[in-house]
């Protein structure tokens, strides 16, 4: 058996009750998922990751064994933020959310922490892509899926993953360029309130160029 | 390319998910223990455990958080990114200022600090709306929104103030809060506030492109849309800069548009050029203040106000306030002449603000004045009708300054509108407050004129000052009248405390502390702030004055937190100057060091920052720092010479007395002293406590210079004066008597010494009671004549009384207890038990060291004793190591031509003698004498002592004639009294021994029949000596 299978293996026994295996599960896979939402809502995220697991718990869905457990469970992430900003932004659901980016539809800072700086520019061009170059391009180079698994994900054909990469490298460098060169583009790090949900934060210190 | 790019790309994940980053733990945790009932425990930033992540902010995120030392939640501003070590300084150095600034209006930081390399804030945790939202989204009137943009002024002004500049200010950076009855506004996001200077790295030229929707993020330095020009232009914030922004969030709020609308970064340049755009509005509910904002959005920064202080005092004019004001007031000074300023807009007839006197009147009619002035008359006490006809006229000028203030208060606001209504309205607080103290003390001097007569002047002095509602710094925003539910309680409670005071004042401590403590039950659970902070300290004085510091000091502290939270400076610092003095007193000087900062008030006053300069020097007296004291004092008198005060000049004088006093400067402490009691005198008259007690500082100066014939002149008048003035059984009577009594033992008159220092332990003990201090002080002070006398069991007894009650009191470790150990030691000393007197001394050393440090005056009188103990026991080496010690600390800690040093000396000198080290001692003697030439009297006991040891010492070093000389001049004092004929038989019989060296028979003999003589008619102890030189001359012949 190989490694996904064992953790196929795990949910299940996690579905039948076994909290050691969904303690085990959840260990590895946290970091996917939070950081999945992190990079694209803002505002605590622990109720989507949450959401996330209990999805797969619950979810009647046949795992295809061949891709794992992963891309299950990001694909599931994957539907619960689309549904997140379906509420959000009161979208129907024939709207097309994966062609619109992060800044379109959550303009509040990002909470994402980068701490090198030739990072912060490639991360801030990721939240101009559409939602579906962004994942795409992250689910391959930060979280390593491949091919089948990608698929698995996205719920899209092979071929279909192929040419987004490609599209979505290309945009990455255009946004990239752009973003570079125009300082008044630079993200704003002063609007401070996010008020969603009635909250209100209180923010305090500010210097811009994040 | 695409590999460049690729690889970044996968590297850049790293940066996307932390490991040890405070959300992804608390996020892991929080669904861990949901999904899996998986406890751990908290994640931590700083000392708070973190209770949930709220969201991103500006430069950083924030969290909800805990702080289970406080019990308090509150919200951290965690500032993680990409910033170097000097950045991060800078930023916490930035937030410590910020959390130096404490205002209602202002969100409050409590601390700052480092959470790895992250620095965090953590801060006060708003629950409520921001002004951008509270005011569209409620319907809320113009006056009301006005209200809530005035409150969030003051907090701009009161961050101008301490140096800081917001930058940024806008609706979505005002928090609203609600509370019963109002709301309040509360600024936050101090996002771009830097300490008013650019700092290179952040003010960048804004380029001139296009923004592309005013509502995105989009810009370097901040939403522009509230930015004034020049921040635009990159220049860095200013507080002129804020008073733009502010009144354009204003404008916008007030008449829903956007004073300079654009839609780029060029347009909106280009409106800040032309005059800002206020809609016309007919049914406009506030015109007055368009001019106001126009000119606060000057494009220049020199057009606009001066500062936010002063925009906001126009702001604050509302002419149609001051007419709803008559309807709140209902009733008092304040809406008669409120109705004065209306009414003369609206007929024109009545000059306004006339209405002062009237109301005053009801407290200090001629019908009452009357009264009084009978209630003194009627005493059958001799000096009735003078403290009368001294009290009266301040009593008239305290009711004419009341109504001057008053008046004034309401010029300033209505007529000359230099000072806004809110101010005047505290100003009328304050006096109001000042009228109801003056009720209450007339009332007390009307119906208790027969116990409190003898100190009804200090009582007049205890009237408030008025100069304090005058003082716009003085006043604090929360100096508002109570809820009108509580102003009947709160009256009840200020006369109850001005009630105790004026007890207080006159002496009567127990009824004080009774009128004290019903007004502290009165006012109990009321949680309005002023009353509470003027019970607690009108409390803790009491208890102080009744002796029992520790529930005084609680009580102080009390009403410090109290007055410190409803910013009442004063009263604040009244307090702290209580417990201060308090401490001081108890000699806990790490707690006056600990209070020390909280005195530096932002003080502009002379006469404040010169009592302030008097509190430090007597503190520094007290410690035995004296020069330090002396010029301390000098500095007070100094700044009180532009002031016509002579009171406070005497009192910074009789500081200054007691500190060249310890300095040995006696020559000008006797001048000083001599003007104070000119002064007090003079303005006092000379039946007046304070007077006496000038008397008595005198005779203590001038007892210390040896002066004692003058010394005895001055305490007997004290005496004199304070049984004159106070009531029998006050206790400044016996102290005036200890006074006395230690001046006549020092004299050596040993006999009358005992009766008046009987007397006075018999008057304190019933004053005070067996357990007080003064008890003790006084038992202490009865050993001395006993143990001239050398009834040293009797003397041992008083001591030992002394000591067990300090013990109890003050703890062993208290200089105080040492004192009297140290003489508990030389009595036993005298007795022989050498043994147990070695432990008494050194013990009192122990304690000495341990709570006044090595380089103490007391420390050296501890060092000699040892010293003296040793000498006793014959162990002469030990002795003078011990001496020698003394020396040492004497110089050290009152530098070398100290009449202390010259003691020790001598003492050290006396054994060197004895070892046969006669040059040494010689050396050590010249220089003792020379001391005590320079700063004693001629006729003084210890220069003639000097002298006679000098002479033994030249003797013995075979220097004879010189040696003959210094004992002839010791012969050629005229006797006085019974210390100084032992001296001078001294001196005869040395002068005997050393003719008879040189050789000089006939002198020795004359010499020796001297010296008979006199011992003759000094009792056991001449006689004894009588004995020695007998058996001398048959032995030499």
């Amino acid at each position: 058996m190989t490694a996904s299978d064992d953790e196929i293996d795990q949910l299940e026994r996690w579905r039948n009750g076994d909290a050691d295996a969904g303690s085990d599960l959840f260990d590895r896979h946290f970091s996917s998922v939070f950081r999945f939402f992190r990079s694209k809502i803002s505002g605590p995220v622990d109720d989507l990751v949450q959401r996330t697991f209990v999805a797969c718990i619950e979810g009647r869905a046949r795992i295809q064994s061949d891709a794992g457990f992963r891309p299950y469970l990001l694909g599931c992430a994957r539907n619960i933020l689309f549904a997140e900003y379906r509420t959000r932004k009161k979208l129907g659901s024939g709207d097309d959310v994966g062609s619109s980016s992060v800044v379109d539809l959550d303009p509040s800072p990002s909470a994402v922490v980068v701490r090198k700086e030739e990072h912060a520019l490639l991360l801030r061009a990721l939240r101009h892509l559409s939602l579906d170059h962004q994942i795409v391009l992250e689910l391959y180079y930060f979280e390593a899926l491949r091919g089948p698994q990608l698929a698995a994900a996205l719920e899209v054909p092979m071929g279909t993953v192929r040419s987004r990469l490609k599209r979505g490298l290309e945009r990455l460098r255009e946004e990239v360029e752009r973003l570079a060169a125009d300082p008044s583009l630079a993200v704003s790090t002063m609007t401070g309130m996010d008020t969603w949900a009635g909250e209100i934060q209180t923010a305090l210190e500010r210097s811009p160029g994040d | 390319m695409d590999d460049d790019l690729e690889k970044k790309l996968a590297a850049a994940v790293e940066s996307a998910s932390p490991d040890t980053d405070p959300e992804a733990e608390w996020t892991r945790a929080a669904v861990a223990r949901r999904l899996l009932g998986r406890a751990a425990s908290p994640t931590k930033i700083g000392r708070f455990a973190v209770v949930r992540f709220v969201g991103s902010g500006g430069m950083g995120r924030v969290f909800l958080a805990y702080d289970e030392r406080l019990q308090r939640e509150l919200a951290i501003k965690l500032l993680a990114g990409r910033r170097s070590k000097a950045a991060a300084e800078r930023l916490l150095k930035e937030a410590r200022a910020l959390a130096r600034l404490s205002h209602p209006n202002v969100v409050q930081v409590y601390e700052v600090g480092m959470h790895g390399d992250d620095p965090f804030i953590a801060m006060e945790y708003l629950r409520g709306s921001t002004l951008r939202h509270w005011q569209t989204e409620t319907s809320t009137q113009p006056r009301h929104i006005l209200d809530a943009y005035l409150q969030a002024g003051a907090g701009l002004q009161a961050a101008h103030e301490q140096g800081l500049v917001h930058r940024d200010f806008k609706p979505e950076n005002v928090f609203i809060q609600a509370e019963p009855g109002r709301i309040r506004a509360r600024v936050i996001d101090f996002g771009l506030a830097r300490l008013g200077e650019a700092t290179s790295a952040t003010s960048t030229e804004l380029p001139t492109g296009e923004i592309t929707s005013v509502t995105r993020s989009g810009t370097v330095l901040g939403t522009p849309m509230y930015m004034a020009p020049e921040q635009l232009r990159g220049e860095p914030g200013s507080p002129r800069s804020d008073q733009f922004s502010f009144c354009v969030a204003l404008t916008e709020a007030l008449w829903g548009a956007h004073p300079f609308s654009a839609d780029s970064l060029d347009g909106l340049r280009a409106a800040h050029l032309r005059p800002p755009i206020i809609p016309k509005d007919p049914a406009d509910e506030l015109p007055w203040l368009r001019p106001i904002l126009t000119r606060g959005m000057a494009a220049k920064p020199e057009d606009r106000f001066g500062s936010m202080g002063s925009l906001l005092d126009a702001l604050g004019h509302d002419p149609l306030k001051r007419r709803r004001q008559v309807l709140v007031f209902g009733g008092g000074a304040a809406a008669v002449v409120l109705l004065g300023v209306a009414a003369g807009r609206l007929t024109g007839s009545e000059p306004p603000c006339t209405g002062a006197k009237e109301a005053f009147d009801d407290v200090w009619s001629d019908g009452r004045k009357d009264s009084l002035a009978a209630a003194f008359h009627a005493l059958e006490a001799g000096h009735a009708a003078q403290t009368w006809s001294r009290i009266s006229p301040e009593l008239d000028d305290f009711a004419q300054r009341w109504a001057q203030g008053h008046q004034d208060a309401c010029l300033a606001a209505s007529v000359r509108h230099d000072q806004s209504f809110d101010v005047m309205d505290r100003r009328m607080a304050c006096l109001d407050r000042a009228r109801q103290v003056f009720d209450a003390t007339a009332q007390t001097l009307e119906s208790r004129a027969a116990e409190v007569l003898d100190r009804a002047d200090d009582v007049a002095a205890g009237l408030p000052d008025l100069d304090a509602c005058a003082s716009v710094s003085l006043l604090g925003a929360h100096n508002r009248s109570p809820p009108a539910s509580q102003a009947g309680i709160v009256n009840r409670g200020r006369g109850l405390v001005a009630e105790a005071n004026a007890l207080r004042a006159a002496g009567q401590v127990a009824l004080s502390l009774e009128k004290a403590e019903q007004a502290e039950a009165e006012v109990r659970g009321l949680g309005f702030l002023p009353i509470e902070a003027e019970v607690q300290l009108a409390l803790g004085r009491t208890l102080r004055d009744a002796g029992r510091p520790d529930p005084a000091t609680q009580a102080l502290a009390a009403a410090h937190e109290a007055s410190a939270r409803a910013e009442l400076t004063t009263l604040r610092r009244d307090a702290l100057a209580e417990r201060y003095s308090l401490e001081a007193e108890r000699g806990n000087f790490a707690v006056c060091d600990a209070l020390e900062p909280g005195m530096q008030g932002s003080s502009r006053l002379p006469k404040e920052i010169a009592d302030a300069r008097v509190r430090q020097a007597s503190m520094l007296h007290l410690r035995g720092r004296s020069s330090e004291a002396t010029e301390g004092f000098r500095e007070a008198l100094a700044l009180l010479e532009a002031i016509d005060d002579p009171l406070a000049v005497a009192q910074a004088r009789d500081g200054l007395t007691s500190s060249l006093t310890a300095q040995a400067r006696f020559a000008e402490a006797r001048a000083t002293g001599e003007r104070v009691i000119e002064t007090l005198t003079k303005h006092l008259g000379s039946h007046h406590p304070r007077t006496a007690e000038a008397h008595a500082s005198l005779a203590d100066t001038l007892r210390q210079a040896g002066e004692y014939d003058d010394a005895e002149v001055q305490a007997r008048r004290a005496l004199e004066l304070t049984i004159s003035v106070r009531p029998p059984g006050h206790p400044d009577i016996p102290a005036a008597r200890r006074t006395l009594g230690s001046l006549l033992w020092a004299a050596g008159k040993n006999e009358q010494a005992l009766a008046t220092l009987r007397q006075s332990v018999q008057e304190t003990e019933a004053a005070f009671g067996p357990d007080h201090i003064a008890t003790a002080s006084a038992y202490n002070n009865l050993a001395g004549p006993l143990a001239n006398m050398e009834r040293t069991d009797e003397a041992l007894a008083a001591l030992r009384e002394s000591v067990r009650i300090k013990t109890s009191v003050l703890g062993e470790e208290h200089p105080s207890t040492a004192r009297t150990r140290d003489n508990v030691g030389g009595l036993l000393r005298m007795q022989g038990h050498f043994d147990e007197a070695q432990i008494e001394h050194e013990a009192a050393l122990k304690a000495r060291i341990a709570s006044l440090g090595e380089d103490h005056p007391q420390v050296a009188i501890s060092h000699s004793n040892i010293g003296a103990l040793f000498q006793f026991k014959g162990d002469l080496v030990a002795a003078e190591k011990k001496y020698a010690e003394a020396v040492r600390v004497a110089i050290a800690s009152e530098g070398p031509s100290h009449p202390d040093v010259a003691h020790y000396k001598v003492n050290r000198a006396n054994m060197l003698v004895e070892l046969g080290r006669v040059r040494e001692a010689v050396a050590l003697l010249r220089s003792a004498l020379e001391i005590r030439t320079a700063k004693l009297d001629p006729g003084s006991n210890a220069l003639l002592d000097t002298h006679n040891a000098l002479g033994r010492a030249l003797c013995s070093a075979g220097q004879l004639t010189e040696g003959r000389e210094q004992l002839e001049e010791s012969l050629a004092v005229p006797p006085t009294t019974d210390r100084l004929a032992m001296l001078r038989y001294e001196a005869a019989f040395e002068l005997a021994k050393c003719a008879r060296q040189e050789g000089d028979v006939e002198r020795a003999r004359t010499a020796a029949a001297l010296a008979l003589k006199l011992a003759a008619s000094d009792g056991p102890k001449g006689r004894a000596f009588s004995e020695t030189v007998q058996a001398w001359v048959e032995e030499r012949g």
